[in-house]
């Protein structure tokens, strides 16, 4: 009987929000963006897209890899020419950063952290350069 | 005759007992009446604030959101967690924190066994996956809710936006129609983002429902 039946746009938003919260923010935007417009208004939101760990974390939940292509394509293209000026926070890797540096504009990013970055490739992207970001983090690969 | 220290302490054991003991009803919206101790009640609060309010006696409490088909299985998911351990209150709205999305792990993988087959008699086709998150939410059930809203979480992971929309039936309204004409969206509110660069660029800003 279809009236007993809850179906998904009889779930109200903050328990949409409440599952979508227990996903990582890449996870999130990957995954429900542009699925309808009551989907796409949610994900949209500062609690998903100030802050985003362009990583895949590993099912141990506490290291990383890099983006699969898949996703990587996905976000390039898509996901932050459209939330870029709602990003705040980034956190980078050394294989994907410059593509998803040059793919759209961040005015108002302020954190950058840049993770699994060789000294060779910091110095040759940083020396001598200037930011005005609040807080800027490099974590160099150790050998 | 004076009363011993025997005594006393057999009437506060007694009183004891009657507490952790007493037994409340609780109504479906189809009429069905669950029997259930304080055990139960203390994990839920909305029935706890309705026991505490009402002068309850023989008169069962009634939960019009929540149907016996649903309430039938809280009931023993519940009883099967009465002597759990009270958790550490959880800080799920720190959303100002902007470390949030890396310092805390997002823990979806920890569903203890019994709940993990307790959930799976619940399921999307059904419709009742919902129905025991919203009877969860409603009931103020936190660890039920938790349990739940991490299973959908877990269908979700990995998926893309067309395999989403499939697995919960969800249609598909394009861009431009509904809330996105254009004529909808003209003369709505919406946050504009400050911006230290008078040529950055970014499409047309959102309204932000959460900042409405």
């Amino acid at each position: 009987m279809k009236d007993l039946l809850v179906e998904f746009d009889d779930v109200p938003d903050e328990i949409l929000i409440y599952i979508f919260k227990k996903l990582y923010n890449v996870e999130v935007l990957y995954s429900l963006m542009d699925v309808n417009q009551r989907l796409n208004r949610i994900v949209h939101d500062t609690i998903f897209t100030r802050d985003l760990y362009l990583l895949e974390y590993l099912p141990d939940n506490k290291t990383s890899s890099p983006l699969s292509d898949s996703i990587l394509d996905q976000f390039c293209s898509k996901i932050l020419p459209e939330i870029g000026h709602r990003i705040e926070t980034l956190y980078l890797e050394q294989t994907s950063m410059k593509r998803i540096l040059h793919v759209t504009n961040y005015p108002n990013l302020n954190n950058l952290s840049l993770f699994h970055i060789d000294s060779e490739t910091a110095m040759a992207l940083f020396d001598g350069k200037r930011f005005s970001l609040i807080d800027f983090m490099v974590e160099l690969i150790s050998y | 005759m004076a009363s011993t220290e025997a005594d006393s302490s057999n009437a506060t054991t007694a009183n004891t007992e009657n507490a952790t003991s007493k037994i409340i009803k609780i109504q479906s919206n189809d009429g069905q009446i669950f029997e259930i101790d304080q055990g139960v009640v203390e994990q839920s609060s909305t029935i706890k604030t309705l026991s505490d309010l009402m002068d309850v006696g023989e008169v069962p409490i009634p939960l019009p959101n929540v149907k016996a088909s649903i309430l039938g299985p809280i009931v023993e998911f519940c009883n099967h967690h009465k002597n759990d351990p009270k958790p550490e209150p959880l800080d799920d709205d720190d959303d100002d924190d902007p470390n949030k999305d890396i310092y805390e792990p997002k823990r979806s993988d920890d569903i203890i066994e019994w709940d993990q087959n307790f959930i799976k008699q619940f399921t999307v086709a059904e419709g009742t996956l919902f129905d025991i998150i919203m009877a969860a939410n409603y009931l103020g059930i936190k660890t039920l809710l938790a349990v739940g809203c991490k299973t959908i979480a877990n269908m979700v992971r990995g998926k893309s936006s067309s395999e989403v929309r499939e697995m919960f039936n969800i249609s598909y309204d394009p861009p431009g129609e509904g809330l996105n004409a254009p004529n909808a969206i003209e003369g709505q509110a919406g946050t504009v983002p400050t911006t230290q660069d008078a040529n950055a660029t970014g499409p047309s800003p959102q309204p932000d429902p959460m900042n409405q």
